[in-house]
C-alpha cells in the first residue's frame, strides 16, 4: 500500500484516467458485472473533481497510513491494559486509540491540506481541468495563464494561492499545536 | 460466540479489497504495457494475446530519436546533481542552524518551516533564471530543487543532529580541529544514517517532480523522464501500449529504491512529516 507514495503522480494520473475510461474502463465493468451502471467518473461535472480526489487519496493512504502507525505506537502500554479491563476492540479504538494518536491526525490533516491545496500533477493529467473548468484548482489556473502568456495573471494566481495557504495553514498550525498532547 | 469467525471474515474481505485497490492498477500496466496496439486501445483487464513487453519497450525507446534515453540521461543528471547539492548544503546549514542558538539562527529556522509550507512563486523565478542566464538548464532545476528540498532536509539533520553530543566538538576543537575540519571529519561521518534516508527520499521527489520541470525546463532536448510522460499522452493518443510502456519504465528506479531501502524511506518520510 506504501509504493504508490512512490510512483510519479503524472504514471498514476495517466494509468487512473485509463481505468476510469467511461465506456471501456474496468472500473466501469466491473461495477456492469454486478449490475450497476458505472457513472462518467471524469466526464460528468458533478463527480469528475471527486473522482480525482478519489486517486489522490488513493497515492497518499499509504504515507498517512505510516504516519499513523508511528502515532498509534507510541502510545504507552498501560492504556491499552486499562482498557483490557474494560471493553473490547471498539472501546480499544474509540478510546484509546482515537484520542491518543491526535498528533499524528493533526500531521496528517495538515499534510493533505497543504498537498491539496498545492495539487496540480494529478489534475493535468486527468481532467486538465476539464470539464468545462469543473475540475480546475488554483495551480491549474496558474498554469493556463501562464501557458497563454499572461504571466502577470500567473503570478496573481501564485499570490492568491500563497496568501491563500498562509491564511489557511498558519491558523490551523496554531489551533493544532495548542491541542497537541503529551504522551 | 460468532465473533471469532466473524473477525476472520471482515479481515479477509479488507485483505481482498487492499488487494484490488492496490495490485490491480499496477497489473494494469504492466499487461498493456505487453500487448499489441489495437488490444490495448480496447483496455481490457486480461492477458495479452501475445507478451510484445520487450518490442514495446524497444519501441518507446526509438521514438522520437531516443527522447526517452535523453530524458531519463537528463533525470539521471538532475537526480544525482540536485541530491548532492543538497546534501552538502543541508548537512552544514543544520550543523550552524542546531550548534549556535542566536536571533539570526531563529530567523533562519522561522524561514525554512516557511519554506515548507509556502508554494514557491514560479514566474519571479523564472525572471530570476533568465537574468542569471539559468533558465532551461539543468543546472538551474537544480538549484530550485535544492531551495524546494531544502527545509525538509535540514529539518531532518537538524534532529539528527541533537543526538550527537556537544562533547565531540569540544574534543574535536581542543585537539585544535579548525571549524571545517571539525564538520568534515566528526560531524559529518556521524550523520550517515539520516543522509542516506535523505539522498533516498530526496531522489525520489526530484525524479518523480513533474511541475518544476514543466516550468523551468521546456524543450524536448531538456525534457525529463516525467515530461515524456505527459508529452506522449497527447502524441500517442492511439498507441497506449507505448504509452503504457513509458510508464513502466518510469516506475522500475522508484520500485529498485523502495525494495532496496524500504525501511529508510519510510522512516525518513515519517521524521519528516511529524515535524512538519
Amino acid at each position: 500500500m506504501f509504493f504508490p507514495v512512490l510512483v510519479s503522480t503524472v504514471a498514476v494520473g495517466i494509468t487512473f484516467a485509463v481505468l476510469m475510461h467511461p465506456s471501456k474502463g474496468i472500473i466501469n465493468e466491473a461495477l456492469e458485472a454486478i449490475g450497476i451502471d458505472g457513472p462518467q467518473w471524469l466526464t460528468d461535472p458533478s463527480i469528475a473533481l471527486l473522482s480525482v480526489a478519489f486517486v489522490d487519496i488513493w497515492k497518499g493512504v499509504g504515507i498517512a497510513l505510516v504516519i499513523f502507525i508511528a502515532g498509534i505506537m507510541s502510545i504507552p502500554e498501560q492504556y491499552f491494559d486499562a482498557v483490557k479491563l474494560e471493553g473490547g476492540a471498539w472501546a480499544r479504538f474509540r478510546h484509546v486509540i482515537v484520542p491518543l494518536s491526535r498528533n499524528a491526525t493533526f500531521t496528517v490533516i495538515l499534510l493533505s491540506f497543504i498537498g491539496g491545496l498545492r495539487t496540480f500533477d494529478l489534475i493535468w493529467t486527468m481532467t486538465r481541468g476539464g470539464p468545462g473548468f469543473t475540475t480546475d484548482v488554483i495551480t491549474s489556473t496558474i498554469y493556463k495563464q501562464y501557458q497563454a502568456g499572461f504571466y502577470g495573471l500567473s503570478t496573481a494566481g501564485n499570490v492568491i494561492l500563497f496568501f491563500g495557504v498562509m491564511l489557511l495553514v498558519y491558523p490551523m498550525m496554531r489551533f493544532f499545536s495548542r491541542r497537541e498532547i503529551e504522551l | 460466540m460468532s465473533r471469532r469467525p466473524r473477525d476472520a471474515i471482515v479481515g479477509l474481505v479488507a485483505l481482498l479489497m487492499a488487494i484490488v485497490l492496490f495490485v490491480v492498477p499496477f497489473v494494469f500496466m504492466l499487461l498493456m504495457a505487453a500487448k499489441e496496439q489495437v488490444e490495448a486501445g480496447l483496455f481490457r483487464f486480461s492477458l495479452p494475446a501475445e507478451w510484445r513487453l520487450l518490442e514495446n519497450i524497444g519501441e518507446v525507446l526509438d521514438t522520437r530519436n531516443g527522447l526517452v534515453v535523453t530524458a531519463f540521461r537528463n533525470s539521471m543528471l538532475l537526480t544525482v546533481g540536485s541530491v548532492t547539492l543538497l546534501v552538502l548544503v543541508a548537512t552544514m546549514v543544520a550543523f550552524v542552524l542546531q550548534r549556535r542558538r542566536d536571533r539570526v539562527g531563529s530567523l533562519v529556522a522561522a524561514l525554512l518551516l516557511a519554506g515548507l509550507i509556502l508554494p514557491p512563486a514560479l514566474v519571479p523565478t523564472i525572471y530570476v533564471l533568465q537574468w542569471t542566464g539559468l533558465y532551461k538548464t539543468i543546472l538551474g532545476l537544480v538549484l530550485v530543487e535544492v531551495a524546494l528540498i531544502l527545509p525538509f532536509a535540514v529539518i531532518i539533520f537538524r534532529t539528527f543532529m541533537t543526538a550527537i553530543p556537544r562533547e565531540l566538538d569540544e574534543a574535536a576543537i581542543i585537539d585544535g580541529a579548525s571549524p571545517w575540519t571539525l564538520f568534515s571529519k566528526v560531524i559529518f561521518p556521524l550523520l550517515r544514517p539520516a543522509i542516506i534516508t535523505v539522498i533516498v527520499v530526496a531522489s525520489v521527489a526530484v525524479y518523480n517532480d513533474f511541475v518544476n520541470p514543466l516550468y523551468f525546463l521546456p524543450g524536448t532536448a531538456n525534457a525529463t523522464v516525467q515530461l515524456t510522460l505527459f508529452e506522449f499522452q497527447s502524441q500517442f493518443n492511439s498507441r497506449w501500449n507505448l504509452l503504457f510502456a513509458d510508464v513502466l519504465l518510469i516506475t522500475i528506479p522508484p520500485l529498485i529504491l523502495f525494495i532496496f531501502f524500504q525501511r529508510q524511506i519510510v522512516s525518513g518520510m515519517t521524521a519528516g512529516a511529524v515535524k512538519g
